[in-house]
């Protein structure tokens, strides 16, 4: 007669249990981890290394552009504007007559524009002088620097030329063109040296001293 | 005679069959196979003890999710909340992540006059705060090449230079990320198909279905994707909050990354964080399918060159300069 035993089973059942509730407990229960620490090693990236404002965005510039800028009037309303004696030794330094320091920390080089009056306008010195004699107003510097510049105004207006902030798509969102003396000093036109950012990291395989490399 | 001997079973031998066949459950046999199956049991558990140590790095809903482009919505929303979970458990932040989709008739390009930049390493940290890429081991998404004026010859570039001040004499710098190609080798690289083409242009890879193989960064001529060996080091402060799925979430350890054009900023319709920056004003970003964007008015009016064109990539990324 045969008998045939179940404990076998049972006990194969059991284990195959016990192995599927270790595996799941392996996959689940994302709640018991012990939370690891959240890197406070790092440094973080300077704040200003992030920051937008144009290379010429100085309190001064800010102060020019917000309209509170230096008024020429107060000072030339006695004294008479530079004549054309003074401006011949513009570049030289200190031959330039500038009384009581005035636009001393000016400094000239625009190239063969070295007369002040081709740009600023003698009879009303808040503005700016066109061609024809017409008066620019003092907070439009583009339509004075398109005077000469109309390869680079069109490109501005196609805005290709200097930086805009804001949406890509005008018709999306408010955009921020940058006029002309935000990123150039209008007195020395050409485009600053920069600081470079550090270089990146060396690769870990890579020895600083050798500045080895593949082949 | 050994025929024989085989035929014929010994008394002994079949005593034994006799045995295994019908034996009850004695004392006996109940101790020998509770031994060996606490010892199967043992190996077993020991054998699979390292899937313990590997839910750190996964866990079973990521290990079971679906590619990107078969979620629902409703899974989707669960996913970013897991993610979320995970990343506010790991650095201490609250992030909102978001799935941003493309915007219809829109192609996205770029152009970079490499006749104003300068070299000055601004828009890669720009780019490493807004992607949240790793700080240590550093992870960057562009790379500027400093190169001898009268050459294109990327084999004397160096992109190691530190100099006082940027521009040195008779340099040029041309920055190099992910061109975004049409006829993108990464993505026919992947065996698994984490990276693709979105229908705006942008290359992405999902993060979550990435294995590391890192077959697209052999193929890009690029150099533009970058590995993570380890898990992105950030500090909290240095988090960028506002995050998305295919773009700037904070990656996973062994995943490949790569420029993605700012994808959660641009497909809301802000500039990405390299052009915010630059000082010069030398990068330029659009919509290739609008008459009037300025990227067409470079396309139609300055000289354009394509970098490694003879790779056939048709990448979305332009170099121009002034004439």
């Amino acid at each position: 007669m045969r008998r045939r035993s179940y404990y076998p089973y049972i006990i194969l059942a059991m284990v195959c249990g016990c192995m599927l509730l270790l595996y799941a407990a392996a996959g689940t229960a994302d709640e018991e981890v012990v939370a690891r620490p959240s890197s406070p090693t790092v440094i973080p990236l300077p704040q200003d290394w992030l920051d937008t404002t144009p290379i010429r965005g100085t309190p001064k510039l800010i102060f020019y552009l917000n309209q509170f800028m230096y008024q020429c009037k107060v000072c030339h309303v006695d004294l008479k504007a530079p004549t054309y004696e003074c401006e011949k030794n513009l570049n030289v330094p200190g031959t330039f007559h500038m009384p009581f320091g005035a636009h001393k920390d000016m400094a000239f080089n625009h190239g063969l524009n070295m007369r002040c009056f081709n740009c600023h306008n003698c009879s009303n010195l808040g503005t700016y002088i066109n061609f024809d004699g017409s008066e620019i107003p003092g907070d439009k510097p583009v339509l004075l620097c398109r005077k000469c510049h109309g390869v680079l105004y069109r490109d501005w207006q196609a805005g290709i030329h200097g930086r805009t902030n804001g949406y890509w798509d005008a018709s999306r969102g408010p955009q921020i063109k940058l006029e002309c003396n935000q990123c150039h000093n209008p007195h020395q036109p050409h485009f600053p040296p920069l600081v470079p950012r550090p270089s990146p990291d060396l690769p870990r395989t890579v020895s600083p001293e050798k500045g080895s490399r593949h082949e | 005679m050994s025929n024989s001997k085989k035929d014929l079973p010994s008394q002994s031998e079949s005593r034994s069959l006799n045995e295994i066949t019908y034996s009850p459950l004695t004392r006996r046999s109940f101790l020998k196979f509770g031994a060996a199956a606490a010892t199967a049991y043992t190996g077993v558990s020991l054998a699979l003890s390292p899937l313990k140590k590997f839910q750190e790095h996964i866990s079973l809903d990521e290990f079971l999710q679906q590619h990107y482009e078969r979620l629902t919505p409703e899974k989707m929303q669960k996913i970013l909340a897991r993610i979320e979970k995970e990343i506010a458990r790991d650095y201490g932040v609250t992030p909102r992540v978001s799935d941003v989709k493309p915007m219809p008739g829109v192609e996205y390009a770029y152009a970079l006059n490499i006749g104003k930049c300068i070299g000055c390493r601004r828009c890669v940290y720009a780019c490493m705060k807004e992607n949240n890429t790793s700080r240590d081991p550093q992870i960057q998404y562009i790379r500027v090449l400093q190169l001898p004026k009268g050459s294109q010859d990327v084999d004397k570039a160096e992109n190691y230079y530190q100099p006082a001040t940027v521009p040195e004499k008779d340099r040029y710098y041309m920055p190099v990320q992910c061109h975004q190609c049409k006829n993108a080798p990464c993505t026919k690289a992947c065996p698994i198909r984490a990276t693709w083409k979105e229908p705006d242009g942008i290359v992405v890879v999902d993060y979550n279905w990435c294995i590391g193989c890192r077959y697209c960064m052999a193929a890009c001529p690029y150099w533009a994707r970058r590995f993570n060996f380890s898990k992105p080091m950030l500090s909290k402060e240095d988090i960028n909050t506002q995050m998305a799925y295919l773009g700037n979430r904070i990656r996973p350890r062994g995943v490949v990354e790569k420029c993605t054009f700012c994808l959660r900023r641009v497909r809301q319709g802000i500039q990405p964080a390299c052009v915010e920056v630059c000082p010069t004003g030398s990068r330029v970003f659009g919509n290739l399918r609008d008459p009037n964007s300025p990227i067409n008015y470079i396309l139609n009016n300055k000289r354009v060159y394509i970098f490694k064109e003879e790779a056939g990539t048709i990448p979305r990324f332009y170099y121009c300069f002034d004439v």
